[in-house]
C-alpha cells in the first residue's frame, strides 16, 4: 500500500523527536535504534513497520494556505473573515447579489467547525424603533436559515436584533441607509481542536 | 381679548388648513371636526388670571421665578387659559380686590401668590379665588429652608413649589392632579464613549430640569416605561449570556439599584417594547422567543409568561387600555404596519381604520381612554404623531414638519404627550398638548429618545 506524503512526514517527525532525546539526557545510555522503540504515541499497525529511507524525490509540495484554524474570535472579526450582507429597505429576504457572500461565509464556517457565530440584524433609521427591532430579527433569521440550508449546524448560530440602534454610518440619504440595513456575522468563540 | 391659547389655536387651524391643501394624500377633511370634538370632550379651558406675586423683603427674585414657572405650567396644563396680563386691574396691597374689574376681563379664576421670609424659612402662599363669587376656593402654604443650598438645588426647589401649586389648581378644577411635578424617563447617548452605540436610561423633571442618569450598563438601553406607581422602570437592554448578547426586559427602581430580569428568552430572540398593566402587576411586551415577534404577557416578578398573539407576522408595541381589558398593538399581517386592538386575553382582534402608511407606538390615553396616540408615516422619511378617537373611529394629526416624530407617551392626567423628534442627525425629547399645541423641546445634549411620562416622584 502506498503511503500518503502526510503519513510519511508524521513518521519522519516521530523519528526526529526520538533522535533528539539523547541530546537532552546526556547521562543516559545512547538510545537504541528507532525500530526498537515500543511505546509509540499512536501504535497504529503502520507505525511498527520499518521506516524506509526517504529520498528528496518523494517530497510533494502544495500551497497549504494560511492556517486560520486557531484564530481567536477577535482576530476573525478584526480581519473581517466573515463578511457583512445587505438588505433592501423594509425587507428581510436575502438579496440575489448577497448570496455569494453568504456562500463564502458558509464555506469558511465549514472549514472552521469550532467557530460559533452571532448574526446581528440591523436596520436603517427609517421606520419606527419598535418595528425595526422586529425587522432586525427577521433579517438575522433569514441569514441564519440561509447558512443552515448550506449545511451549517443551527447549534453554532445565535441571532440578535439591534434594530436601528447601532448604525455603521450616520447620515440622511440612501447612500447611508443602504450601509446600515445589514446582517453582520460575528465570531463568538473559537476553540482549539482536540484531535 | 385673545388669550395665549386662543391665538395659538388660530395659528394651528391656519397651519392645519394649509397642510390639508398641500397634502391631499390622507385627506383629513374631517380633521378639524375631530379636533373640535376632542377639545370639547377635554372640557373648555378655564380662563385664569395670574397677577404678579407680592414679595416680602429679600424674596423678589424667588417670587418672580415662581410666578413665571406657574404661569408656564398653567399654560401647558391644557386646563387653563391665562388671561392677558395687560388687562388686569391694578390694586394696591391692602385694598379690596376690585372684583367687578376682574369679572370684566373674562377671568373665571384668579391666583394670588405671596412670598416672604419667616426666620430662616422661605414661605410661599398661593390662593385660588373664584372671580364670580369673590371667594377663595383653595389655598396652600409651602415653607422650606433654602440656606446652604447650591444655586442648582435652590432653583430646583423653587421651580418645584410652582409645579406643586399648578398640580393643585388642575386637581381643583378637573378632579385629576396636574403633571407639572412629575418626571419623564428617556434614553440618552450623551455619556457614551465615542464610537460606541451605548445608550442609558435617564430621568428628568417634566419641565426638562434636573436631567440625571440612572443606569450604568454600558449597553444599549431602549424604551423605558414607568410602573403606574412611578417607583419602577422597565426597559429593554442587551446583556451578554454565554458570550452572546440578548435583548432582555429589565426592571429597575427609579431611584437606581440592581436591575432584575423580567424576561430573557430561553433561546435566541429579541424582547422589546415593555408596557406595565394599569395595576402594575403585569408587563406586556413583544418577544421573538418562538422565532417570530409576538405579544406576550408576564408577571412583574418574571414568572408565568404567556403568549397572546399567534400570527406569522411581526406583532409589536403593545399598549394597555386604562381599565386593562384591551391591548392595542401593531402588526404587519396585512403587509404594512397597522394598528390593532384585542381583548387582553388575546381574543377579538380587530384592526383600527386609519389612513394609509405604516403605524407604530400606540399608547392609550390613561384617564378617559377615549384616544389612542400613535405615530404614522407621512411620506418620505417623515413620521408624525396622531390621535385615534375610539369614540368616532377618526384620526387627527398632532405634529407637522420635517423629521421623524415617534414614541409618544401620555402624561398621567392624559392632557399632554411627550415624544421624540429626529431632525437631521439630532433626536430630542419634545412635549405638546393633547391637541398638538404648545410644542416645546426639553433636551439638547446628545441624542435623546423613547421618552416615558411617569407619575409623581
Amino acid at each position: 500500500m502506498m503511503r500518503s506524503p502526510a503519513k510519511r512526514i508524521s513518521l519522519l517527525a516521530l523519528v526526529a523527536v526520538i533522535a533528539l532525546v539523547p541530546a537532552c539526557s546526556k547521562d543516559e545510555p545512547p538510545t537504541p535504534a528507532p525500530q526498537q522503540v515500543t511505546p509509540a504515541p499512536t501504535p497504529a499497525p503502520e507505525a511498527r513497520q520499518p521506516v524506509e529511507p526517504l529520498t528528496a524525490g518523494e517530497w510533494e509540495e502544495a500551497d497549504s494556505g494560511e492556517d486560520t484554524s486557531f484564530l481567536s474570535a477577535d482576530e476573525i472579526n478584526n480581519r473581517q473573515l466573515l463578511r457583512t450582507i445587505f438588505f433592501d429597505h423594509d425587507k428581510s429576504e436575502i438579496r440575489g447579489d448577497q448570496r455569494a457572500t453568504l456562500q463564502a461565509n458558509a464555506d469558511w464556517l465549514r472549514e472552521h467547525p469550532n467557530v460559533r457565530i452571532l448574526i446581528e440584524g440591523h436596520c436603517d433609521e427609517r421606520g419606527t424603533r419598535e418595528y425595526n427591532q422586529a425587522l432586525g430579527s427577521r433579517r438575522a433569521e433569514a441569514a441564519r436559515d440561509y447558512l443552515v440550508s448550506l449545511g451549517i449546524g443551527t447549534g453554532r448560530i445565535e441571532i440578535v436584533s439591534y434594530g436601528e440602534e447601532n448604525p455603521v454610518v450616520m447620515g440622511d440619504g440612501e447612500q447611508f441607509w443602504s450601509q446600515n440595513r445589514r446582517g453582520e456575522f460575528v465570531a463568538v468563540s473559537s476553540e482549539r481542536g482536540t484531535n | 381679548m385673545p388669550s395665549f391659547r386662543n391665538s395659538l389655536s388660530v395659528n394651528r387651524v391656519v397651519a392645519a388648513a394649509a397642510a390639508v391643501l398641500l397634502t391631499a394624500a390622507s385627506a383629513p377633511a374631517q380633521d378639524q371636526d375631530v379636533l373640535m370634538e376632542i377639545r370639547e370632550r377635554a372640557g373648555a379651558a378655564i380662563k385664569i388670571a395670574v397677577p404678579t406675586f407680592r414679595a416680602g423683603a429679600g424674596t423678589a427674585e424667588h417670587a418672580r421665578m415662581i410666578h413665571e414657572v406657574l404661569s408656564q405650567d398653567l399654560t401647558y396644563s391644557m386646563v387653563f387659559d391665562i388671561v392677558d396680563p395687560r388687562v388686569y386691574p391694578s390694586s394696591a396691597p391692602g385694598e379690596p380686590i376690585p372684583w367687578d374689574s376682574w369679572r370684566s376681563t373674562g377671568a373665571r379664576a384668579l391666583v394670588q401668590g405671596e412670598t416672604r421670609m419667616e426666620g430662616n424659612e422661605f414661605v410661599v402662599e398661593f390662593r385660588l379665588l373664584d372671580v364670580e363669587t369673590g371667594r377663595q376656593v383653595d389655598g396652600k402654604r409651602y415653607r422650606n429652608v433654602l440656606e446652604g443650598l447650591t444655586e442648582n438645588s435652590s432653583r430646583y426647589i423653587i421651580r418645584q413649589v410652582a409645579h406643586f401649586y399648578n398640580d393643585e389648581a388642575v386637581l381643583h378644577y378637573t378632579g385629576v392632579r396636574g403633571v407639572a411635578a412629575t418626571q419623564v424617563a428617556f434614553v440618552s447617548d450623551r455619556a457614551a464613549p465615542a464610537g460606541t452605540p451605548q445608550k442609558e436610561i435617564w430621568v428628568m423633571s417634566s419641565d426638562g430640569e434636573r436631567q440625571r442618569r440612572i443606569t450604568f450598563n454600558r449597553s444599549i438601553a431602549l424604551s423605558p416605561t414607568f410602573s403606574p406607581q412611578g417607583d419602577r422602570i422597565a426597559y429593554q437592554t442587551y446583556v451578554l449570556r454565554n458570550g452572546f448578547p440578548r435583548a432582555e426586559i429589565h426592571m429597575i427602581l427609579k431611584s437606581g439599584g440592581q436591575p432584575s430580569v423580567v424576561m430573557g428568552c430561553d433561546g435566541t430572540g429579541t424582547n422589546n417594547g415593555p408596557a406595565f398593566s394599569p395595576d402594575g402587576t403585569q408587563i406586556a411586551m413583544s418577544s421573538s422567543c418562538t422565532g417570530n415577534s409576538e405579544i406576550w404577557l408576564i408577571n412583574d416578578t418574571g414568572t408565568r409568561r404567556r403568549q397572546i398573539t399567534h400570527s406569522a407576522a411581526a406583532d409589536v408595541s403593545p399598549a394597555w387600555s386604562p381599565n386593562a381589558d384591551q391591548i392595542a398593538f401593531v402588526s404587519d399581517r396585512t403587509g404594512s404596519q397597522q394598528l390593532y386592538v384585542m381583548d387582553a386575553t388575546g381574543l377579538n382582534t380587530r384592526r383600527l381604520s386609519a389612513p394609509a402608511g405604516n403605524k407604530d407606538d400606540p399608547t392609550w390615553q390613561p384617564v378617559r381612554g377615549d384616544l389612542i396616540a400613535f405615530t404614522a408615516s407621512t411620506g418620505g422619511n417623515n413620521f408624525d404623531i396622531f390621535v385615534y378617537d375610539t369614540q368616532t373611529d377618526r384620526v387627527h394629526q398632532l405634529t407637522r414638519g420635517r423629521g421623524r416624530k415617534e414614541a409618544p407617551s401620555w402624561s398621567p392626567d392624559g392632557r399632554q404627550l411627550v415624544f421624540e423628534w429626529a431632525q437631521g442627525s439630532s433626536v430630542q425629547i419634545w412635549m405638546m398638548g393633547f391637541d398638538g399645541s404648545h410644542q416645546r423641546m426639553l433636551t439638547n445634549v446628545g441624542n435623546n429618545i423613547t421618552p416615558a411620562w411617569g407619575s409623581r416622584p
